[in-house]
């Protein structure tokens, strides 16, 4: 018979609001209850890392305008860089800075540039590639 | 990447590089035009992943010990079993 391991998920999480940021910390997610494992004679590594996750409202961002909730992964991606990600129908898009902000603005920079770089070719596109433009379209466009 | 036979769109900041697959275009990964010395593990992984490529598939790539054949194999079978192919 097995002896049940309990375990208390956690999330951190944080949403981001005009210019400030609003850090909420979830810390009381649902118990998940694993099944007793026998040791295996190595160590058990206990990496724990904090990512933020950003929500971005539609807004302007240098030469863009998001037009809709943007949600980005943040995390320090080394020593000197931050990596902001988000996904476009299943595949990761990123933006790179020397802090987060930078980061930030490179990624929606990258999501602007894309739209127009598959814009110039849209009858060429594959179907995937078609989907992403349509999710790019509705998600940012140039500033007039 | 032009080991991949890519085409490169470099109108902007980012470079965008795209590969052909039985005739229509898919974007395969980008870079931006600042992108100097080593690339973080963790930008790494996402230019894998936007290629279709575990981190160690990627480093074959560009060692040469995975050719654009076997590239665009793995490419097309990841994305059926996507459906973003």
């Amino acid at each position: 018979m097995h002896t049940p391991t309990t375990f208390t998920n956690e999330l951190h999480a944080s949403a981001f609001v005009s210019s400030e940021s609003i850090f909420v910390e979830v810390s009381s997610g649902p118990t998940i209850e694993l099944p007793h494992q026998k040791p295996v004679g190595t160590p058990n590594p206990h990496t724990q890392e904090s990512t933020t996750v950003l929500a971005i409202p539609s807004r302007e961002i240098g030469e863009w305008r998001l037009k809709t909730t943007l949600l980005v992964q943040l995390v320090p991606s080394s020593s000197h860089e931050w990596l902001a990600m988000t996904w476009l129908e299943g595949v990761p898009e990123y933006g790179t800075g020397e802090g987060d902000v930078e980061a930030i603005e490179d990624l929606v920079a990258s999501i602007g540039e894309y739209r127009e770089s598959l814009e110039r070719r849209e009858d060429k596109l594959g179907e995937s590639a078609k989907r992403e433009l349509g999710y790019v379209k509705r998600l940012v466009e140039r500033c007039v | 990447m032009s080991k991949g036979k890519t085409c490169e769109d470099r109108s902007g900041e980012h470079v965008f590089y795209f590969v052909e697959i039985d005739g229509k275009e898919y974007r395969a990964t980008k870079i931006s035009h600042s992108a100097r010395g080593q690339i973080s593990k963790r930008v790494l992984g996402a230019i894998s992943h936007q290629m279709r490529l575990t981190n160690r598939e990627l480093r074959q790539f560009v060692d040469c010990t995975i050719d654009r054949e076997e590239w665009l194999g793995l490419w097309c079978q990841r994305s059926a079993s996507r459906r973003t192919g």
